[in-house]
């Protein structure tokens, strides 16, 4: 892929997508006070930027794959996250950004890797991946609460080893729509389509952590909550593929069924 | 409070095991997507995967041996993981000769530069090579070995960090008879998330393929290496302020 596959006519400015991510992911995460369920749905936006940004990085061809920056932006995220559900979630959120432009610069100076976009993308992923992580990983443990880290979320989500789905499934949601998804034809809004299905399979995931937390700490996470989450998330995943192929198939040149039982038609 | 001396100790140590993890996957033959085809040399996944897969390896055995002499951890940690990468070149090698049935060669060099065996005709013709010959086999031994230590240095000192103890313990015998569960785990995550971000760098330098020490991309390693530096020692700031003691 050269160069002039990269930037294209958008759907969705990025600008837009940053703005609502960014918003939605502060407000989830300091609104998870009144219902856990609120910080799981508004971290669908943050994925579905750090999937934009994504798309717009990977269009260069990077050589590595797009997954590697899925991983990338959620081995920044993670980090900033932790400092973030500790200390502040806004100074988890400025981290990410100042620490992921500084990542940019470094690759930048030592010629590891040079595209025009690159210093831009890297504040924006972290950033992202962070207020993601952020949202999903408080929503499991009853939302954001000062002094929550040491009582409720490193017993019940690091210790209990859920923290390495919500980590892996947020990866995932970051990098698989542009992965799954690129090729000449590549269009955004049917890109951040997949991303919000895939972003219901994170919520789903984080659904039944809470689950779990909720039989281990009844006292901050009610199973009734935690069964909502899981019916959410899987609305959202059922939703968002349905949206997806639907699109896929009117956009696509024509469909032809192969597969099993054979068409009547 | 926090002693400042240990905090730049932590820091860096994270950013050498940082760079012992990057310089281990220049030596790993990284084959990618063709070497899955066998047209290329090489394991068949790309160098995150090796980097994680490394680092983990290393990750799980200094989590075993986590109140043992600092070194001795690091070195059993790079043993245990120059055997998992052994062991995975050795299943390439049989499912390339008796699957495959093409035998383990390379283009990039006439003659094999240890055994001396000449490997070069035995490239198919429009591919790079198949399997993993000798020379890479040793390079990739003994880059899993680096990159074992990177990793079970970078968890240990996490880890001893997390528990809030002193320069002493931190570089020596642990004094704890039962690990730290939720600092054990806590440090686990973030010391992925620090394998990741090392991974990355070492990935957008190699570009998919290498050959071990025998490729010219190994030129790269000068300023990979100062790039995987800096970064451990930036992101080095993020995982102190994570792992401040629980």
């Amino acid at each position: 892929m050269g160069e002039s596959s990269a930037p294209k006519k958008v759907t969705v400015e990025p600008r837009y997508l940053a703005v609502a991510g960014v918003a939605s992911g502060i407000i989830g995460v300091y609104l998870g006070f009144l219902s856990p369920l609120i910080p799981a749905v508004l971290a669908i936006l943050p994925i579905v930027w750090a999937a934009d940004t994504v798309r717009r990085i990977a269009g260069y061809g990077i050589g590595t794959g797009v997954p590697s920056i899925g991983n990338l932006s959620i081995g920044m995220g993670v980090l900033a996250a932790i400092v973030g559900l500790r200390f502040e979630p806004a100074i988890g959120l400025a981290f990410a950004a100042c620490f992921g432009y500084l990542y940019g610069i470094i690759i930048g100076k030592f010629k590891v890797l040079e595209i025009p976009v690159f210093t831009r993308c890297m504040t924006e992923l972290p950033a992202g991946a962070a207020l993601a992580l952020m949202c999903l990983m408080s929503a499991v443990v009853g939302g954001y609460s000062r002094g929550f880290f040491e009582v409720n979320l490193i017993p019940n989500l690091f210790v209990t080893g859920f923290v390495a789905a919500i980590f892996w499934a947020t990866s995932l949601a970051i990098a698989h729509p542009y992965n799954a998804c690129l090729g000449p034809d590549e269009r955004q809004g049917r890109t951040l389509k997949l991303a919000v299905g895939v972003a219901g399979i994170d919520i789903t995931l984080a659904g039944l952590a809470a689950l779990g937390v909720s039989q281990l700490s009844p006292a901050i996470m009610s199973f009734p909550t935690a069964l909502s989450m899981v019916i959410i998330g899987l609305m959202v995943w059922v939703g968002g593929y349905y949206v997806f192929v639907k699109t896929a198939m009117r956009e696509s040149a024509v469909v032809a069924w192969t597969g099993y039982p054979g068409s009547t038609r | 409070m926090m002693d400042v001396n240990l905090m730049v100790t932590v820091l860096i140590l994270i950013a050498v095991g940082g760079v012992l993890i990057a310089l281990g996957v220049f030596f790993i033959p990284v084959g990618g997507a063709p070497a899955a085809m066998s047209t290329a040399t090489g394991v068949a996944t790309g160098c995150e995967m090796i980097v994680v897969g490394a680092g983990v390896t290393g990750l799980f055995m200094a989590a075993t041996l986590y109140n043992q002499f600092l070194p001795l951890v690091i070195v059993t940690a790079g043993v245990s993981s120059a055997i998992m990468m052994g062991v995975t070149m050795l299943v390439l090698n049989l499912i390339v000769v008796y699957g495959v049935g093409a035998p383990p060669s390379f283009a990039r060099k006439e003659y094999d530069p240890v055994t001396k065996e000449h490997v070069k005709p035995y490239v198919t013709p429009g591919t790079v090579g198949h399997g993993i010959p000798t020379a890479t086999y040793l390079g990739g031994l003994f880059g899993a070995f680096l990159a074992g230590l990177g990793g079970a240095l970078t968890f240990s000192v996490m880890y001893r960090f997390t528990c809030g103890v002193g320069l002493a313990e931190m570089l020596g015998v642990l004094a704890q008879t039962s690990p730290n569960v939720a600092a054990i785990a806590l440090s686990a995550i973030t010391a992925v998330g620090a394998y990741l971000i090392n991974a990355n760098i070492t990935a957008y330098s190699i570009r998919g393929v290498i050959e071990s020490w025998i490729d010219p991309k190994f030129e790269a390693v000068p300023r990979t290496l100062a790039a995987c530096f800096s970064a451990s020692l930036l992101f080095g700031i993020l995982i102190v302020l994570a792992s401040m003691t629980v």
